[in-house]
């Protein structure tokens, strides 16, 4: 094992979320109600892609496919490590979404679905930046959209 | 093509042959209307007030030997009683074979289109869309000067805020007009139309200046600029009488140049202007039948 990567302790089960923008590190605690977990945090860590990045690892957890939407809306260039017993069984990159349903509320309030039981919905139309459409008001958002 | 059963929810939703196809269809609506829609019933929800739209869909429907029931008000419905959008149109497509909507809330429409059995008509999602004024606009355009290609369009007020003017941006696009906005800069078109204009080559002029451009127009759109638009009331001081079209203003225009404006107006094309061959603005909200008799019968099946 590399120096670097025993910067943060070593995870026996669960998943590392890394290459998140470092700004947003405590966002993706955030997204994802990560509150009794056993977590391992690392910010401000040196990153060739991003400057400086942030890490999580969370202890036997293994996200699921809405739980990684929402982590690419605020780290689209996270990659993601499943770990069994040490090993890395799994790693891939966050596959961007091309529509996000349920993941972010409307940023216009006189949109529908944030006057009736609608569920928000968005087509992606850039990844870098994030650019987003909602389905329904047509409006156009980048990712300061709040995360449900 | 086939329109049957589809909703008409934004104009970005319909291609450029399929808009052709609606203007073709009001054309022969408004030669040779025929009762296309007999034993057809049209369902008016109308959570927020409008004359025209909602009287022109109904003379629509009616002129075409269909029935209209519906709600003007909607204090009378069960929305008072918290009745969701989406129950309300499950509840009404049991009983109609077309619903026309108009809601306060941008995006209502599309919504409601997700859950109802039968085609829904979008007669404006409060700030977002409008796109049958857009087809008759479009239709008014094509009517009175025979062609899109070639035409130079200026519009003229509240660019910012007015949905008719950015649909009308858009729709044009299609083709190869000339488009020219007047604008204060606080009321400038939004970024998204324009940039949408620049990805399709399109030329476009922005100025505040209504003066210079008046003399090049085939069409002057006009649209009121609203005093609440305004964070500073000394801004709207400084405007609210720049973008007033008077009689004494179309002294240098084209011969066939015509004058559009959704209406309501209030004082930005005077009294006086009404008498000229240029007004075309009380036409236009005429055309507002055989367009929507078109895309009515296009999308209940009964024309193709």
């Amino acid at each position: 094992m590399s120096e670097k990567k025993r910067s943060i302790s070593a995870l026996k089960n669960g998943t590392v979320i890394d290459h998140i923008k470092n700004e947003n590190t405590f966002k993706i605690l955030q997204i994802l109600n990560l509150k009794d977990e056993h977590l391992m945090i690392g910010t401000n860590l040196k990153s060739k892609k991003l400057g400086k990045k942030g890490i999580i690892k969370v202890a036997d957890k293994e996200l699921s496919k809405e739980e990684l939407n929402k982590v690419s809306f605020v780290a689209p260039k996270a990659t993601i490590a499943l770990i069994k017993d040490y090993d890395v069984k799994k790693k891939f990159e966050i596959d961007f979404p091309k529509e996000f349903v349920g993941v972010a509320k409307c940023g216009n309030y006189n949109c529908i679905t944030n006057n009736e039981p609608v569920e928000t919905h968005f087509f992606t139309l850039s990844q870098d930046p994030i650019i987003v459409k909602c389905k329904y008001c047509e409006k156009v958002f980048s990712n300061e959209l709040e995360i449900i | 093509m086939n329109f049957k059963g589809r909703d008409v929810i934004s104009i970005g939703d319909f291609s450029k042959d399929e808009i052709i196809h609606i203007l073709k269809t009001a054309k022969e609506m408004e030669s040779n209307p025929k009762l296309f829609l007999v034993g057809k019933l049209m369902g008016t929800l109308f959570f927020e007030p409008s004359t025209r739209t909602r009287l022109s869909h109904e003379a629509a429907m009616e002129k075409l030997g269909g029935a209209v029931i519906g709600f003007a008000d909607p204090a009378v419905t069960s929305k008072k009683k918290g009745e969701t959008l989406q129950d309300t149109i499950k509840m009404v497509d049991q009983y109609v074979d077309v619903i026309v909507m108009r809601h306060n809330h941008d995006g209502a429409a599309r919504a409601a289109a997700e859950v109802s059995k039968v085609p829904i008509i979008n007669a404006g999602d409060g700030a977002n869309q409008h796109p049958t004024q857009t087809l008759l606009d479009l239709y008014t355009i094509q009517k009175s000067q025979g062609k899109f290609d070639g035409l130079k369009i200026v519009m003229i007020g509240d660019l910012k805020y007015g949905r008719t003017v950015h649909s009308l941006a858009v729709a044009l696009s299609h083709f190869k007009c000339e488009q020219y906005f007047v604008a204060p800069k606080s009321l400038k078109m939004p970024k998204y139309v324009i940039t949408h204009l620049k990805d399709k080559n399109i030329k476009f002029y922005e100025t505040e200046k209504m003066g210079g451009v008046l003399s090049k127009a085939d069409i002057i759109y006009m649209t009121r600029i609203q005093e609440e638009r305004f964070p500073d009331r000394a801004e709207y001081e400084k405007v609210k009488g720049v973008y007033i079209l008077s009689k004494s203003k179309l002294k240098n225009v084209k011969k066939n140049m015509k004058i559009l404006h959704p209406l309501p107006r209030v004082n930005e094309i005077t009294q006086d202007v009404d008498n000229t061959p240029y007004a075309y603005y009380f036409e236009q909200a005429g055309n507002g039948i055989p367009t929507r008799q078109a895309i009515l019968a296009l999308i209940l099946g009964a024309k193709k």
